[in-house]
């Protein structure tokens, strides 16, 4: 029987998560070429996330053997993730579907970075959102590619 | 994660990540790639790991989870 395979979670020196994970790559790489199995299948770095990349693994003892005296690694304790928020971490809902009309929003990009707004509509086929700017004295529409705002606060 | 100096490229139809200098892609065969990728998953064991099935990857290698 294929045993279950579970998600953990392992902090490391930001910036250097991707030196982390080649590691031990190499170092599962080289576990199988001498017949050994640690029960790791994948290791993900998920977008957006700085400081720590997971480990899929049926096994925890591997994954602490796979982590062991690895230079950029923060911890001594990798810490379980349930399977839903991990597809949540990997397959992020596209923010167009998680914004209404009349809703806040923060520009995240774009020379309107770091000003709010109100969204005025949403137009799913150009996959952008037209926004009214909060601070500024008068209002001016103005449409962004929807991946330029971050969900503030619902608008009533 | 934004991985600064990028060292790899995102090939757009399968997202596998490649070195630089490579001219075709590995897992698929296209020439088509992007330097604008975001995240990394490395499969070691496609038959056993969930999350190469819930991404649609069959190969093991590295590969990027977001490619624009």
């Amino acid at each position: 029987m294929v045993k279950k395979t579970k998600y953990y979670a392992i902090r490391t020196t930001t910036g250097r998560e991707l030196d982390v994970a080649l590691v031990m790559e190499n170092r599962l790489h080289s576990f199988r070429r001498n017949n050994e199995d640690l029960g790791v299948v994948a290791i993900i770095i998920p977008p957006n996330i700085r400081g720590y990349i997971f480990v899929e693994s049926s096994s925890l003892s591997g994954v602490y053997q796979l982590m062991s005296e690895i230079k950029y690694v923060k911890t001594t304790q990798p810490m379980n993730v349930s399977s839903e928020e991990m597809e949540r971490i990997v397959k992020p809902k596209p923010v167009i579907e998680l914004i209404n009309e009349g809703d806040i929003v923060e520009i995240v990009r774009g020379p309107f970075r770091g000003m709010k707004a109100q969204v005025i509509s949403i137009n799913r086929s150009k996959n952008s959102v037209v926004l009214s700017i909060l601070e500024a004295s008068f209002a001016v529409p103005i449409e962004v590619p929807s991946e330029y705002v971050k969900p503030l606060k619902k608008g009533g | 994660m934004p991985v600064k100096g990028k060292v790899f490229k995102a090939c757009r139809r399968c997202r596998a990540l490649v070195s630089r200098d490579a001219i075709e892609c590995p897992i698929c065969g296209s020439r088509d790639f992007s330097d604008e990728w975001e995240g990394v998953v490395i499969i070691i064991d496609p038959e056993r790991s969930e999350i190469a099935k819930m991404l649609g990857i069959e190969k093991p290698g590295r590969y990027a989870i977001k490619v624009a």
